[in-house]
């Protein structure tokens, strides 16, 4: 169902990770992401695996919202690992499964799919992290905060963060209404859910007619309500939440900082390796 | 064996998720041919929820819905012909028009049907003339009439479908008095012309006074009273507890009660004025 979308899904709660400052979260996301497309060493990535998974534990997120954000892209995981596991022909043979062909599973293959499988999911942990613990509203405040500086190159940051946080703001009221003109529709017969390809495509502008009808309606109401309250698009807008990095915000920095650093360090000296090599090994 | 039986209805939204809401719970009750009912409850109390089961646009958790004997969730074709049987007007149904003519849009749901050109055209006449919008508004676009019209066209596409149960999710909503009046002499027209049943969903409770057989009401997604609409508004405080009102003429003869004066219980401006004159008439007689 189309309610099943989880994209910038946001689920209140009082978790440490939701009350640091969106700002922090947004850098340590980004610098997170670097680092992680940076190492090539196991024992770094398994490091950058266990912090994001660590995260999403002191978040309180349910497995399930986590799994489902995975799920979203299973299919991008599956089809990375098969391709190196099918292609590349590093490492000792494993397997060769058909003698006539020159198909065979190699141990490199084995371990770059495993490597990147780890890599993408470690990616997708900690990103949707980001807007599973933090309000659309929030999230678009920090980013205009964080891009601020390209007020210089006179871009109006302000606009499209306003932009944005109105866009964010009505994908639920617009997921909403799909459903409810769907179900009208449906009412009267609408082949929305069965029926042949044409029929489904043709019953489909029984559900856009009204949503665009009703989408220049609300704008329209909107923005003379933004106007009735003497909203002008300036420099001198003041706000009510100012964000101010808290001491918890500072820990959070110095704590990923160390781990990032610690997985770049274990990464680029060689002598870092082969010691972990040899007490595991 | 009742036209409509409901059974056991269970329902919620955004299972698993923590914005998990129980709309339903256990609600039971039953319908006969020609009756009309009517829904009330507080705003959320799971009214249009339990609306969308009755012709299968959602399938309950637990329970089942049995049209003519027959569950209509059994199987995808059975659900899919429910909608024609029951025809179901949403909220607020004008903002569902999307065809160039009027005619077109009330014609949609016949169309589904699969009816020959001649029937659509005859039904879509009907229609119109049932909701008393002029036939040549009928070539105008939907987008051009005025609220109530719209309204008017949108409630004709429901019922061009002749369904054996009309159901009209809060058809007065947002209309000025004379727009309410005349969308429910236009129901109670409908009605008797076709002897269909009826089932409208309603905030007004001087509407569900005054045309209902029966009287069904949500609190919280649980069905507390079924009965007729004396019985209902006796339960004055009940029914405040739960947010709902009743009838201002209930209200007169409520506080007249507590003052001392025995009036008969009454729920429309004819019954209150009726009770007030023999009380009065008892008063003088008595010594
Ligand atoms: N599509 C949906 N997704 C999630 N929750 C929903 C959905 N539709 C309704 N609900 C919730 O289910 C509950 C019952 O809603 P419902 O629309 O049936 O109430 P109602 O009695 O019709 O209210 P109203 O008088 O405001 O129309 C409400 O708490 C509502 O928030
Ligand atoms: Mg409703």
């Amino acid at each position: 169902m189309i309610k099943d979308i989880t994209i910038g899904q946001f689920f209140p709660g009082s978790s440490p990770i939701h009350k640091l400052d969106p700002r922090a979260k947004i850098l340590i996301l980004l610098v997170y992401i670097i680092t992680l497309f940076l190492v090539k060493n196991f024992f770094s990535l398994l490091l950058l695996f266990l912090f994001s998974f660590i995260c999403v534990l002191i978040s309180k997120i349910s497995a399930k919202s986590v799994w489902k954000s995975i799920r979203a892209l299973i299919f991008i995981v599956i089809f990375t690992a098969v391709l190196q596991i099918v292609y590349n022909k590093n490492g000792t043979v494993l397997l060769k499964p058909f003698p006539q062909f020159d198909f065979c599973i190699t141990s490199g293959g084995v371990f770059t799919a495993v490597f990147l499988v780890l890599r993408i999911i470690a990616l997708i942990l900690l990103s949707s992290l980001l807007t599973y613990t933090t309000s659309p509203t929030m999230l678009t405040d920090a980013i205009e905060r964080l891009l601020s500086p390209l007020k210089l190159f006179h871009i109006k940051v302000h606009s499209l963060a306003m932009m944005m946080t109105i866009a964010l703001r009505f994908i639920p009221t617009l997921i909403r209404e799909i459903d409810i003109i769907m179900s009208a529709q449906k009412a009267r017969g609408a082949k929305l859910d069965a029926g042949k390809f044409g029929e489904r495509i043709k019953a489909l502008i029984s559900v856009f007619v009204p949503l665009f009808v009703s989408s220049f309606r609300r704008a329209a109401e909107l923005a003379v309500a933004m106007e009735c309250r003497c909203y002008t698009d300036g420099a001198n807008r003041s706000r009510l939440k100012v964000m101010r990095f808290a001491l918890r915000d500072y820990l959070a920095f110095f704590i990923c900082a160390v781990i990032f650093a610690g997985a770049l360090v274990v990464n680029y000296v060689p002598l870092c390796q082969s010691l972990l090599f040899e007490r595991v090994i | 064996m009742s036209l409509l039986e409901v059974k056991n209805l269970s329902f919620g939204y955004s299972r698993a998720t923590p914005f998990e809401i129980q709309a339903l719970k256990d609600v039971s009750f039953n319908i006969d041919e020609g009756e009309l009912v009517s829904v009330i409850g507080h705003t959320g109390s799971g009214k249009s929820t339990l609306m969308q089961m009755l012709n299968a646009l959602l399938t309950p958790e637990q329970g089942e819905v049995l049209l003519e004997g027959k569950n209509i969730h059994e199987s995808k074709t059975s659900a899919y012909e429910a909608r024609f049987r029951v025809g179901l007007c949403f909220q607020y149904p004008e903002y569902q028009l999307f065809c160039e003519t009027c005619a077109e849009d009330i014609a949609f749901g016949p169309k589904n049907m699969g009816l020959p050109p001649d029937e659509i055209r005859e039904r879509v006449k009907q229609a119109a003339r049932f909701v008393g919008l002029d036939e040549a508004l009928l070539d105008h676009s939907p987008f051009d009439l005025s609220g109530g019209q719209k309204r008017r066209c949108a409630i004709a596409g429901v019922m061009a479908m002749r369904p054996k149960i009309l159901i009209l999710d809060e058809p007065t909503a947002g209309l000025d008095p004379a727009g309410r009046s005349a969308v429910l002499d236009m129901i109670l027209h409908y009605r008797q012309e076709t002897g269909a049943t009826v089932i409208i969903v309603t905030h007004s409770m001087e509407i569900a006074a005054a045309v209902s057989d029966r009287i069904l009401v949500l609190n919280q997604g649980a069905l507390v009273f079924d009965s007729t609409p004396a019985e209902i508004f006796s339960h004055y405080e009940a029914l405040v507890s739960m947010g709902l009102n009743v009838p201002s003429f209930t209200k007169i003869i409520y506080a007249l009660q507590k003052r001392g004066l025995h009036v008969q219980n009454a729920y429309t401006a004819q019954a209150a004025a009726d009770a007030i004159c023999a009380m009065l008439h008892a008063e003088e007689t008595s010594p």
